[in-house]
């Protein structure tokens, strides 16, 4: 079940009123939101919501095991990684490396390779699969306070807003809500409705069109655009993915915030960044701090020498970007990102080894910082985006080679990748302006503008038939 | 002064009173919507409620925006995909499946040559052996292919672009339109961009995909027939020649690929049902050739399989992860099949 569809308003319909009816009966309240998630999971697939089940019933008692006992509780910890990772591996891996050895034995001359089969991913298996390692790890270093009951952790692994495509969620941030009750009487709805609105219109109005009527093509037959459509198409691809997930994100955080469930943030104007260390602080948000406490320090981090600290990075980005996909052209986006970002340390590094002060860009120079991180970004979006590592070779060469051909992008698609990066540039207080604004008219009015805007997204400048949303893929 | 924060009743009044703006500013495309759901009682509920909801919206003079809006975009439907591609062709893949040979006009003047040719039967609704006349095109007179359909259209067409490249004596057209049919003209009237298609590109090929959204009502004269009712099939049948001959009555051959089989049975089988339609309407019509895209996405058990063998012996993945669309690989593959239609009738310039 996606967020922007009827079946879905129904479906919020009824969770929003039974679940205020309830908000006085704690576990009732808890045991209504468990339901509610398992019948949206469901309407993928009742075999995903077993799975789901099985997560969750195998996290909840080795982190119970891990608390009862004192010796070899790494041993425990390592089973729970291991049996998370495992239906990810199946699912997601398995096509992938069976496709590789086919391919390998077959250029040896050799037979015996694994089939390959017609593997249906489970939605959201990856998210799935950090809340609950992000759990057993948290158990393992006594960072969970109270251990939960089965019926709040079960919620906390699939609570609704965030099952499919996060954002990601920590136990510490979540299970304290749950315990204690939604007992506020007060909603900060305007918020929660803008995001919903902002979601919508980044997904349907930015990222829909542009996915259509620019990027498929582009990256489905770049040899038939010229240059200039090819960059603007790259371009395109950087607003397309942006306006998609964190459509997606501003929608769960809205809905989970009419039901009185607060998320963090996930994503602030990326764009802007003038680094990419500071990228990945604005990226995606909680997957960085998720791969910083999770792989990044386990790793060793930056405790020792310059060397070991660049090659974890490398390695951190290296496995964000195998995450994201099963496909070469993953890992070569998430090993340019690993570098890119080691090249930054080593340049502070040397700033420090010379005791010069930090640099603090200013005027031009944080025009051209800004320009340069965005530009690197793009280049990597080119193999996130291609489906091979030759198409995306392809994209590349044909930026360089076809600047005499007549471009034909259209204004509109133009008008649309300036709108998805450039509105990231608009002051933070213009949306918390907007946001109070709203806020201070009667509800009626509230509802009256916020039918109309939507309406007019999806009604009037909506494309017919959403495309998915790309990180429900992953 | 902060943000004020709002009682539960008071959020409900706001949720409620934005579903019924909503849904009454767009109570009529919702009621066209509901209309084009599967028979069910649902299906009857969602009618009864759009349906009074549009009643409400028109009185209330709420339905004007949108009808100002389907009014405008009835002269350019901006979320329809249209590309011109300049490029070339290769002829190689599969075996296509040809009804007839053609003529087709306007082809470089005085570089007609003469051979023989014959249809292979593997996919073909028919096969035939002619002497023929296969026009040559050049790159200052290139082939021009329009390619038209719903969203299985869209990697066949960027699968035709990639032969374009490679053979700048074909320009290739893309025009494909999510969700859309020839069941609903109220949604999307092909019809009408058939026919600007046909008035501005001037195509010599016209290729099309339908089938992904039509197991669903039709409104003809006054009625609602149901899927694969007897006066439906009539009526689809129908829509499904005009379409063909609206590109052949202007010269252009046709060439339409058949949808692949599904990885859910229950579509698999509409698809095989719908198929059938486009068929017998293109063994009807000399113009017409018919390209078995069901048995063309087989496994050599005749089993849908994501991955399928390549003209190059390799095993490629040809769908999506939604067991319904094609991927680059399955685009090529299907485009390779139109590629070997196309070589029976006309010669491209190297």
């Amino acid at each position: 079940m996606l967020f922007p569809t009827w079946t879905f308003v129904a479906f919020f319909a009824i969770v929003f009123a039974a679940g205020w009816a309830l908000v006085r009966r704690r576990r009732a309240w808890q045991a209504l939101m468990l339901a509610a998630s398992y019948f949206f999971y469901a309407f993928w697939g009742s075999e995903f919501a077993l799975l789901l089940a099985g997560y969750t019933v195998v996290n909840y008692l080795l982190g119970i095991a891990m608390v009862a006992v004192r010796r070899r509780r790494g041993w425990l910890l390592a089973l729970a990684v291991v049996v998370d990772l495992l239906p990810l591996a199946f699912y997601k891996y398995y096509g992938f490396f069976a496709f590789n050895l086919s391919e390998l034995l077959g250029g040896l001359g050799a037979q015996g390779a694994l089939p390959l089969l017609d593997l249906v991913v489970p939605v959201g298996i990856s998210f799935t699969t950090f809340r609950g390692i992000s759990y057993v790890v948290d158990i393992y270093r006594g960072n969970v306070q109270q251990q939960p009951t089965l019926l709040e952790f079960s919620l906390f692994m699939s609570f609704f807003p965030y099952l499919a495509a996060g954002p990601i969620v920590r136990n510490s941030e979540l299970l304290p809500q749950f315990r204690a009750g939604v007992s506020r009487r007060r909603i900060d709805a305007s918020r929660a409705l803008y995001l919903i609105t902002l979601g919508l219109a980044k997904k349907v109005v930015i990222g829909d069109f542009l996915a259509r009527n620019l990027v498929d093509g582009v990256f489905a037959a770049p040899g038939h655009y010229s240059s200039l459509d090819v960059v603007i198409g790259i371009h395109a691809y950087a607003a397309q993915i942006y306006c998609d997930f964190s459509g997606y994100t501003d929608m769960a955080i809205g809905v989970a915030l009419l039901l009185g469930v607060s998320l963090p943030r996930n994503f602030d104007r990326p764009y802007t960044a003038e680094s990419l260390r500071e990228f990945w602080r604005r990226w995606h948000m909680t997957l960085s701090r998720w791969l910083r406490d999770y792989l990044y320090i386990p790793l060793g981090g930056s405790r020792g020498s310059a060397l070991v600290t660049y090659r974890n990075v490398i390695m951190t980005m290296l496995i964000a970007g195998i995450w994201h996909g099963a496909g070469w052209t993953f890992a070569v986006w998430g090993l340019l990102h690993g570098v890119g970002q080691a090249v930054e340390h080593a340049l502070i590094q040397r700033r420090k080894q010379r005791d010069l002060p930090p640099v603090v860009p200013s005027g031009i120079g944080l025009v051209v910082r800004r320009i340069v991180t965005l530009e690197f970004v793009c280049l990597a979006w080119i193999f996130f985006r291609a489906d091979s590592l030759s198409t995306a070779g392809d994209v590349i060469a044909r930026t360089f080679t076809a600047w005499g051909a007549a471009p034909s992008v259209s204004w509109l698609a133009v008008l649309a990748v300036v709108v998805g990066i450039g509105f990231q540039y608009l002051p933070g207080r213009l949306t918390q302006w907007v946001e109070k604004t709203i806020s201070l008219r009667s509800p009626l009015l509230q509802g009256i503008v916020f039918g109309a805007v939507l309406f007019v997204i999806v009604g009037l400048l909506g494309a017919e038939g959403m495309t998915r949303f790309i990180y429900i893929g992953f | 002064m902060r943000r004020r924060l709002l009682r539960l009743w008071q959020v409900a009044v706001v949720i409620v009173v934005t579903v019924l703006v909503g849904t009454l500013l767009g109570a009529e495309p919702l009621h066209s919507r509901a209309d084009s759901l599967d028979p069910s009682p649902w299906r009857t509920a969602a009618l009864a409620v759009t349906g009074s909801l549009a009643e409400v919206s028109e009185f209330l003079h709420l339905d004007r925006p949108w009808k100002w809006a389907a009014g405008s975009s009835e002269i350019d439907e901006p979320s329809a995909v249209s590309t011109t591609v300049g490029t070339t062709t290769t002829l190689a893949g599969h075996a296509g499946s040809t009804t007839s040979s053609h003529t087709i006009p306007g082809s470089a003047a005085g570089s007609t040559i003469s051979s023989t040719t014959t249809a292979s039967s593997t996919t073909t609704t028919s096969s035939s052996t002619t002497t023929t006349t296969l026009p040559l095109f050049t790159v200052k007179e290139p082939l021009r292919v329009l390619m038209v359909g719903d969203s299985m259209m869209m990697m066949v067409g960027y699968g035709m672009m990639r032969q374009a490249e490679r053979h700048p004596a074909m320009k290739v057209q893309v025009a494909t339109k999510v969700s859309s049919g020839l069941v609903r003209p109220d949604f999307f009237d092909w019809p009408k961009r058939i026919a600007r298609g046909l008035s501005e590109f001037h195509p010599h090929v016209t290729v099309m995909i339908f089938g992904g959204n039509e197991k669903q009502t039709m409104r003809h004269e006054g009625k609602t027939l149901e899927p694969f009712s007897e006066a439906w099939s009539t009526e689809y049948s129908r829509r499904v020649a005009d379409a063909i001959a609206m590109s052949t009555d202007n010269g252009a051959q046709v060439i339409w690929v058949g949808m692949p089989i599904m990885r859910s049975p229950k579509f698999s089988e509409t698809c095989r049902r719908l198929n059938a339609f486009y068929a017998a309407a293109c063994a009807e019509n000399p113009d017409a050739t018919y390209i078995d895209g069901y048995s063309l996405f087989a496994d050599e058990q005749g089993q849908y399989s994501a991955y399928l063998i390549d003209p190059a012996g390799q095993r490629k993945l040809m769908r999506e992860k939604d067991g319904i669309h094609l991927t680059n690989a399955g685009g090529d593959r299907a485009a390779a099949a139109v590629m070997e239609v196309l070589r029976e009738s006309v010669r491209l310039e190297k």
